[in-house]
């Protein structure tokens, strides 16, 4: 031992006392696990159950606009609410909803309805705001689901809430349940992609957290991956100077090799995720590099989007991005956070500056829903 | 993190780091060298199928720097320390694969 690096006396480890004293036959059923859920894999290296019927929509994208945009200037026509303007919200209605921290200290609650026109739009009438003409163009192409209920009063239980499914921490989020269940089309990239824009609507309100495309208890490759804002959506994709690829591929050989007889002494699954997290990584600095390259698009394409589209990073640039860098490879599940929603006051001048993004304009609609596969392509 | 912990400079550099005192100890025997790096890794000796499993990056087969020396002085330019010429740059590239290998092993990021 000599000449060996001296160190304190280690505590046994979680990992070593589990090897040691469950004695064999345990130590044989976590191995044999390990090995159960490696053999479910679909090549890419997720754990795939696979779906038992077959699908019509092959992929998701997610336009999340955090905040929370005033549905009553925008999407839902409340005429009745005018005959209430200014007056006390009934109980009738209330039924004693609790108050949130910021609004219990007020002496009055009066109703307020919205200042912006609604008119109906395509063949089914559905009335929209006047600041959404060209979702109202496409009106009859798209659905909408006016039965959605929630108990959260507040930003950060409720945006848990949708993408987790429970105002409590700690659940998986949607992304992650898709890409659980159906498994990833795409070997180059992963198979939920997360992509954050900062509006100018309200900046700074109202954070995002990463627990929100977290993989809860599921295996954590199926978590979403944020790609960054700006040119280079993933950092440190080149390799040192001196390695090439064959190198790092021999590198990584011998990684998942340790890595590997370590999972056969433990039987920790995440070391099988670890090994396809880097995997994943060697196929991604291949992959990404021209994802954000949008030069082959059209112009009249481009302007379909609005004129942020050129700027990286933006939400009208991620609606391009998202469809056709994404999707159209095969990412199964792609969500948009978009921030600056939180409209408390100015409403009427900040949803028609919200509407302005792409989330009302008609072309990254076709894209978006095209290149979801929605519904017209066979699974 | 993968892209992190292989290719941020900073870690580079702390892999030649380790590289460098992994071949300034043990004399020249490559066995001992490479038991010495295991355990300043991961605080345990390796198993006799971890030490075969080193694979191209085993300094006992054939360097992948030899005959590359421009190559091997490119991974080791990575961050501020400079480059430690006790020790010949050929031999020290190939360690600092090793050791950049073994900083990524899933015991050496894991904290249990």
């Amino acid at each position: 031992m000599s000449g060996l690096p001296q160190f304190p006396v280690m505590a046994v480890n979680r990992r070593a006392l589990f090897g040691r004293a469950a004695g064999g036959l345990a130590t044989a059923a976590l191995a044999s696990l390990g090995r159960a859920e490696s053999s479910s894999t679909d090549g890419t290296g997720l754990s795939v159950p696979g779906p038992h019927f077959a699908p019509r929509a092959r992929r998701v994208i997610y336009l999340f606009q955090s905040g929370g945009p005033s549905h009553i200037d925008l999407f839902d026509h409340k005429p009745q609410l005018a005959r209430h303007h200014g007056k006390e919200l009934p109980d009738s209605i209330r039924k004693g909803q609790r108050l949130t921290e910021m609004t219990h200290k007020q002496s009055k609650f009066p109703c307020v309805s919205s200042s912006l026109t609604f008119k109906p739009y395509g063949e089914c009438g559905r009335h929209l705001s006047e600041v959404l003409p060209h979702i109202g163009s496409i009106a009859d192409e798209i659905c909408f689901v006016k039965s959605m209920h929630t108990e959260a009063i507040n930003h950060d239980p409720a945006i848990t809430m949708m993408n987790t499914g429970t105002q409590q921490l700690g659940k998986p989020s949607r992304g992650s349940w898709l890409s659980y269940g159906l498994g990833s089309e795409s070997r180059e990239l992963p198979s939920y992609v997360v992509l954050i824009s900062q509006g100018t609507g309200r900046p700074g309100g109202q954070p995002l957290f990463s627990r929100l495309w977290s993989s809860g208890f599921l295996p954590s490759d199926h978590q979403g991956v944020r790609f960054r804002r700006g040119r280079d959506p993933v950092l440190f994709l080149a390799d040192p100077p001196g390695i090439d690829r064959s190198g790092r591929r021999a590198m990584l050989d011998g990684l998942a090799r340790l890595n590997r007889l370590k999972q056969r002494q433990v039987g920790d699954p995440e070391i099988e995720t670890r090994i396809t997290q880097y995997e994943m990584a060697f196929r991604m600095q291949a992959s990404v590099p021209d994802l954000v390259d949008v030069s082959d698009e059209t112009e009249s394409t481009l302007d379909g989007y609005g004129s942020a589209v050129r700027t990286p990073g933006t939400f009208a640039a991620n609606c391009l991005f998202g469809p056709r860098g994404l999707a159209e490879r095969g990412v199964r599940f792609i969500q948009l956070f978009h921030r600056g929603w939180d409209q408390h006051g100015g409403l009427p001048k900040a949803c028609a500056g919200r509407a302005g993004t792409p989330i009302s304009r008609r072309r990254p609609w076709s894209r978006i829903s095209n290149a979801a596969g929605c519904l017209k392509t066979r699974w | 993190m993968a892209l992190v912990l292989m290719n941020d400079p900073t870690f580079v550099e702390a892999a030649r780091g380790l590289a460098v005192r992994t071949m300034l100890r043990e004399g020249r025997d490559d066995v001992a060298r490479v038991e010495w790096l295991f355990v300043a890794v991961t605080a345990r000796r390796p198993g006799p199928q971890e030490l075969e499993t080193k694979g191209p990056v085993d300094r006992r087969s054939a360097n992948p720097f030899s005959g590359r020396p421009q190559a091997a002085r490119e991974l080791l330019s990575g961050g501020p320390s400079p480059l430690d010429k006790r020790v010949d740059v050929v031999e020290q590239a190939a360690w600092t694969a090793l050791a950049s290998v073994l900083l990524n092993t899933d015991e050496a990021i894991t904290r249990e």
